[in-house]
């Protein structure tokens, strides 16, 4: 390729930018859900496009941004090594991580029930604790457990817990009076009334949880590799090759974890159709952000 | 008894079709409104046509999902008809709704719950830049012709449905608009607020020579209030039968009583069965 | 079971306004100190005792200079002495450090909530960013946008920023979104009924947002700022992992990490909480102190 001057660049990205937006409103004015997906995903493709043209024709150096070929081609290289962090970050301490901490919120939550003393002395406990910085703990979990996927494991565990807890304690007051009424009148039990009506009407705040702490868990894993790691993992690739000012190798696992994000954050939200649908913010006509 | 019968009879004879198509307030000619649905298109309206004069009352009554709110929305510019055309005042409904010729009530209050009553009511005021201490008046005069000038710095959550909703017609007065559209403004209240509610309108009607397109689901307040009233029938959502009701301007409650009341109401309750016979 | 009901109808009630003050109150502080108990009595039995049993304070396993389980009573004093042990301008002070996260948090913070409510404003105004923009918006709160931290210090180092501005982005990237989205959510609260009424005026977009869209977004926009505020302390914390920031918690986290100090470790991350709640608790007072309505049902 012939280097382009930088003015030619930023006219053919404007020319291009801007008949692509025209294009674009045109079709999302459109209504339907091809419309709905598709304005979305072209929007993606043309930001990728000027990205790549920009960072090429101005020669934007690669510390500062990579041009999405360049990234993708870090990818394809280290994709052996990237495997293995996945293995590492996800399958060993974001995963049991946030299967241990979710359960452990919700089996909590359950517990405490019936008392509402222990409800309200954990409640306030607990929404103090999503505000706090728990990551912090990483340094503590990594002198106590190794520098292991244990202690990104348990890092992970402790952050999951508290939304468990909270979206449970509040799914189980989700089911009304008329409903409670409607099973003490065929005198239910309490594992009854819990199994039969409270847990269901849990359902929707329990999905939340979830999707909360998908995405939390990973972020842990992967922060709590920045204090300490063994030589693989998605935060240790990210931090060993800026070391190395290797940025397209570190766009490279930053997409890893994206796609392992989304991806996770895609199945989720597929379970919670299949398990809520009948709630009202999964029936069609309902807000979409909600 | 009112003091003059005739006289007031009289104006509703002027409001016959002739002079009706010189002063309509509102024309609705031929209008057809069709959504897009699985089985095909869905009829909301077809072929709709219907003539308001000047200090008419006309209410629409028929069964749910004839079209009646869809009629509303289309006279107040809130949706467009498939086919047709709505002339409001002589103009466009679009015209109309930008010279803020009509005002409208909703089935619910629609009051915003960060303001008080009279906040409320100057909303609108707000919205056409009137000068503030002429909203207030303007707003606090509002208040008082629904009854309400004592309540005017409660919170909407601090008053009960009806008031809710008086304040919402006041809202709507405050524009003084010569055109009033409402939709089952009374809907959700108790027979009795809704029985002062019906007399006061009919006053407003009468002393601000008002002219009123109200839809409602019941006869007797259909009957007593208008001076014709629509049937509609549903699927495809179109007028089955146009009901005059000659009776006086001045109305008080006793009216419902008189034969001519029950006669009125009869007839209407003969079109509606029709109406949902045809279902 | 009726017990459990009744039970929670005790909760509904104290939910709904009626002042339990003492229970509400007493509860948590009793769970702590229940908390605290075991804890105490987990550091002892965790804990060697030190050889020199030192200064004779009991028992000594809670005292032991390299401790495993750090007993309360010993985060507590290395806590008080990393706040007020030593002058405020000290690299030793913990109050330093807090300020220069707080500082960096804050910064972004302002940034996120300016930029955030902006773009809200345009998505709602804008079919385009509505479609093509917004549902990336919503995607970007499941992928791990902290794991950047690093690239953007290395990055904006390398642009010549250093120091607060590439904490306060980092922080102002991890604020954005949840301010986004709630903004987006409050701006379109307003119910049909509403936003037809404001039509029946005639209403230009301008009214109809201060009128009525903005009023409405407010009981959303300040949740929203509290999760903001939250996890923009918590963004400034992790950008001062990488490179070897000199000041901040997260340097001296990383500090005590590398040296294996677990009581610095354990004051630092009392601080960093502490920080956290007095900055989230400042906005909650906030919300408190603006006129509150209630939504249409
Ligand atoms: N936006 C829309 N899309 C599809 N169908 C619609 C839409 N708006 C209204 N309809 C349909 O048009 C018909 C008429 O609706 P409309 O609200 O006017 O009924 P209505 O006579 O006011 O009924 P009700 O007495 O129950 O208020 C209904 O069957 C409704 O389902
Ligand atoms: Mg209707």
């Amino acid at each position: 390729m012939s280097p382009a001057t930088p003015l030619a660049v930023l006219a053919l990205a404007a020319t291009v930018g801007i008949a692509a937006l025209m294009a674009l409103t045109r079709l999302a004015n459109r209504p339907g859900r091809a419309a709905a997906i598709l304005t979305p995903m072209l929007f993606a493709v043309l930001v990728l496009f000027l990205w790549e043209v920009l960072t090429r024709g101005l020669a934007v150096p690669q510390v500062l941004l990579p041009a999405p070929s360049v990234i993708a081609r870090a990818f394809w290289n280290a994709s052996p090594e990237l495997l293995q962090d996945v293995r590492q970050t996800v399958l060993f301490a974001a995963i049991p991580g946030f299967v241990c901490g979710s359960a452990l919120g919700m089996v909590t939550g359950i517990a405490v029930d019936r008392s509402p003393f222990l409800q309200q002395g954990l409640l306030p406990l607990s929404s103090f604790a999503s505000v706090i910085p728990i990551v912090g703990v990483a340094p503590i979990m990594i002198l106590w457990f190794g520098f292991g996927w244990q202690s990104k494991a348990a890092v992970v565990l402790l952050i999951t817990f508290f939304p468990a807890f909270v979206n449970m304690v509040a799914g189980l007051r989700e089911a009304s009076p008329i409903e409670r009424d409607l099973m003490a009148s065929y005198a239910s039990t309490y594992w009854q009334t819990l199994w039969k009506l409270r847990l269901p009407a849990a359902l929707p705040f329990l999905f939340t949880a979830l999707k909360v702490n998908a995405s939390l868990a990973l972020i842990g894993a992967i922060v709590a590799e920045f204090f300490g790691a063994p030589v693989y993992g998605l935060g240790f690739r990210i931090s060993a090759e800026i070391g190395h000012l290797a940025l397209d190798r570190v766009w490279a696992a930053i997409a890893v974890a994206a796609a392992v994000g989304s991806g996770s954050y895609a199945l989720l939200t597929a379970a919670e159709r299949a398990a809520t649908f009948w709630h009202p913010s999964q029936l069609p006509g309902s807000d979409r952000n909600s | 008894m009112p003091d003059s019968p005739h006289a007031e009879t009289l104006d509703i004879e002027t409001t016959q079709p002739r002079e009706q198509a010189r002063a309509a307030v509102v024309s609705v000619e031929n209008v057809a409104v069709s959504y897009p649905s699985r089985e095909g298109v869905f009829h909301a309206l077809s072929d709709v046509s219907l003539r308001v004069a000047r200090r008419e009352f006309i209410s629409l009554i028929g069964p749910s999902g004839c079209g009646k709110t869809t009629l509303l929305r289309l006279i107040a510019d809130l949706a467009q008809p498939s086919t047709g055309t709505i002339r409001v005042n002589g103009g466009t409904s679009r015209q109309a709704r930008g010279d803020r010729s009509y005002g409208y009530v909703f089935q619910t209050p629609a009051l915003q719950p960060w303001r008080t009553a009279l906040a409320n009511v100057m909303l609108p005021l707000e919205i056409i830049g009137l000068a503030a201490n002429e909203r207030r008046a303007r707003a606090t005069a509002a208040l008082m012709a629904v009854g309400l000038g004592d309540a005017a710095s409660r919170y909407p959550w601090q008053l009960s449905g009806g008031m809710q909703q008086r304040v919402s017609i006041a809202r709507a007065l405050s524009l003084r608009p010569e055109l009033l559209l409402m939709d089952e403004p009374f809907g959700a209240l108790d027979e009795i607020t809704r029985d002062k509610l019906n007399l006061h309108l009919t006053d407003l009607w009468r002393d601000r020579d008002l002219t009123v397109i109200f839809v409602t689901h019941s006869i007797p307040e259909a009957v007593f209030l208008s001076t014709r009233i629509v049937a509609m029938s549903a699927k495809p959502g179109r007028i089955s039968r146009v009901i005059d009701c000659g009776l006086p301007r001045r109305r008080t409650l006793d009216i419902r009583n008189t034969p001519e009341f029950l006669a009125i109401s009869k007839q209407v309750r003969d079109a509606l069965s029709d109406a949902y016979a045809n279902e | 079971m009726s017990e459990a009901i009744a039970g929670i109808g005790v909760f509904r009630t104290a939910r709904a306004g009626v002042p339990q003050w003492s229970r509400r109150i007493l509860a948590p502080v009793v769970i702590l100190c229940a908390l605290l108990a075991i804890w105490s009595i987990a550091a002892t039995l965790v804990n060697p005792s030190p050889a020199a049993a030192a200064a004779g304070i009991w028992p000594s396993n809670w005292w032991n200079p390299r401790p495993t389980l750090p007993s309360p009573p010993q985060i507590a004093v290395a806590t008080w002495t990393g706040l007020f042990g030593y002058p405020v301008t000290s690299p030793r002070s913990l109050i330093y450090h807090a300020a220069v996260t707080l500082e960096a948090a804050l910064a972004g913070f302002g940034l996120a909530a300016v930029l955030g409510t902006a773009l809200a404003t345009a998505i709602v105004h804008v079919r385009l960013l509505d479609r093509g923009l917004l549902p990336w918006v919503i995607v970007s709160q499941s992928i791990p946008v902290l794991a950047t931290a690093p690239m953007v210090v290395v990055a904006m180092g390398y642009m010549g920023f250093s120091g607060l501005l590439p904490k306060a982005v980092i922080s102002a990237s991890l604020a954005f979104f949840p301010v986004t989205i709630g903004m987006c959510k409050g701006l379109r609260s307003p119910q049909t009924v509403q936003l037809d009424l404001l039509r029946t005026y005639n209403a230009s977009g301008r009214q109809v947002f201060w009128a009525l869209r903005w009023p409405s977004a407010i009981p959303y926009l300040l949740p929203a700022l509290k999760i903001a505020m939250a996890l923009a302390i918590t963004g400034a914390i992790v950008g001062e992992l990488p490179t070897g920031a000199q000041a901040g918690l997260g340097a001296r986290l990383l500090i005590a990490s590398y040296n294996g100090l677990m009581l610095l470790m354990w004051a630092t991350l009392i601080v960093a909480s502490l920080t956290a709640g007095l900055a989230v608790g400042a906005l909650a007072l906030l919300e408190r102190a603006l006129p509150r309505f209630r939504l249409p049902a």
